[in-house]
């Protein structure tokens, strides 16, 4: 064999060995409980929960420990859910499909789940805002939106606690960049607009409203003054 | 040594073009696009390429036609040729078109990838510089925004990278047509309009589009939109 041939067999054999790696490398492992448990006083009552790790993020999700059905379940949609965040895909079906109807446990799965999200990854964030925002039926569900709306600015979408970037040239894409600084805070605003067209005396929404519009995220500021507003008759 | 770079290069290139999402969009990539970016970008536009509807507004049957995939990729194709590598002057950039260069390319930045953006906002930013492409329509420059430039609540509308007032700065449109206009109007009808959109993507469709929509301001204009898309 000659010396060229060998050179391009090199070449394929180290290709396919990076293929390899890489799809090893982002292949979805199995989620790993630890027989570690502790009690919440979540949804009112007193709950066991086993710490659940995942193995790409390395971060904690609380599962219940009591029915491995619902383990089951709840893991079944972690999973999903972190396959349509990794894809980028905004219009995967099963959004609308799988995470329509959440029980109290899947909630706080998801709840847990948006706070191991870095800031920074701000479609991810309001993604699960969006989620957890369309079912609306507990006290624990607007304490959600409430911490959300109130969270500190993100000033950079590279680095949340950084200073704002560079000067633009010129202003044209300032405006997107605004709303994607912001869209945890305003999907969560607009989750609470849906829910008061159909409930529109809901104290706790006031509540939410007020927190919102003394915040420093100034279009969720005057998103929630106009809603308070249209609503407040 | 070099014959090595050449069948390693050439083996990522056929790799590449393998691994990518077949679309019907004509356009080429320069091959110094990251591989990751090419990837996001023929997604989304395989995610637009899908979009389908029985309806659309008065002003989008003006601009792209249909709400649907073969329209957009038709209004893309006709518009852009290729896709290159470009830091468009500006360190929050995602797109540019830089028209005195050339006029049929579109430059994306590092940004695309980086910013975590939801998926009809890049094609927003994306369908925004299709439109200052167009040399018969001179490219549909921006407008100066007026002064004082006031928001809802009545305070001056600011940058909030450099806290400067928008007023007099080349941030606006006076007309639908223009790339504010028309991408906003886009966004609108996949928020009204699109069937097989999920939830999400409506919402953030009419998210964007009603932030883009502030750029509007002309009376004229503003009122036609009104008319065309936020009348019940």
């Amino acid at each position: 064999m000659s010396r060229f041939k060998i050179r391009i067999l090199i070449t394929c054999l180290l290709t396919a060995l990076l293929l390899f790696a890489w799809g090893w490398q982002n292949k979805t492992l199995p989620p790993q409980f630890t027989p570690e448990t502790h009690e919440t006083g979540a949804a009112g009552s007193l709950k066991k929960f086993l710490k659940f790790t995942e193995h790409k993020s390395g971060t904690e999700v609380r599962v219940p420990a009591t029915n491995p059905e619902v383990r089951a379940e709840i893991t079944r949609k972690l999973s999903i859910l972190n396959e349509i965040l990794t894809s980028k895909n905004d219009n995967d079906p099963r959004l609308d499909t799988e995470f329509k109807e959440l029980s109290a446990f899947e909630k706080q799965a998801l709840q847990d789940k948006y706070k191991t999200i870095k800031p920074e990854n701000r479609n991810e964030r309001g993604t699960l805002v969006f989620l957890l925002g369309r079912q609306l039926d507990s006290v624990e569900d607007f304490d959600f939106l409430k911490k959300v709306v109130a969270e500190a600015p993100c000033t950079n979408l590279l680095n949340c606690n950084s200073r704002p970037s560079h000067p633009s040239s010129h202003e044209e894409g300032a405006g997107e960049i605004e709303v994607t600084l912001e869209y945890p805070q305003i999907v969560a605003l607009k989750s609470l607009e849906l829910y008061l067209t159909h409930h529109p005396k809901t104290p706790a929404i006031t509540e939410i409203l007020k927190e919102a519009i003394n915040s420093k995220n100034h279009i969720a500021s005057n998103l929630a003054l106009s809603l308070n507003q249209r609503f407040k008759e | 040594m070099n014959i090595l770079l050449i069948i390693a290069s050439l083996t990522t290139y056929i790799m590449t073009a393998f691994f990518l999402p077949a679309t019907s969009f004509a356009f080429t990539f320069d091959r110094n696009v990251p591989s990751a970016v090419q990837v996001q970008m023929t997604a989304d536009l395989a995610f637009i390429k899908s979009v389908k509807s029985d309806n659309q507004s008065d002003l989008h049957k003006q601009i792209f036609g249909a709400v649907s995939g073969d329209s957009y990729s038709q209004f893309f194709n006709s518009r852009v040729t290729a896709v290159g590598l470009n830091g468009c002057g500006d360190s929050n950039a995602v797109a540019c078109v830089i028209p005195f260069y050339d006029p049929s390319k579109m430059w994306l930045t590092k940004n695309y990838i980086k910013f975590s953006h939801p998926q009809v906002a890049r094609m927003m930013v994306v369908f925004h510089e299709s439109r200052h492409t167009e040399v018969r329509n001179d490219n549909w420059p921006h407008a100066n925004c007026p002064s004082p430039f006031l928001g809802t609540d009545h305070k001056p509308i600011r940058s909030i990278w450099t806290g400067a007032d928008l007023a007099d700065q080349p941030a606006c449109d006076e007309t639908p047509f223009g790339s504010y206009g028309s991408s906003m109007i886009m966004l609108k009808n996949i928020s009204k309009y699109c069937s097989n959109c999920s939830d999400k993507v409506k919402m953030d469709a009419s998210i964007y589009a009603d932030d883009q929509f502030k750029r509007i301001i002309d009376q004229k204009a503003i009122q036609d939109i009104k008319d065309d898309l936020y009348r019940e």
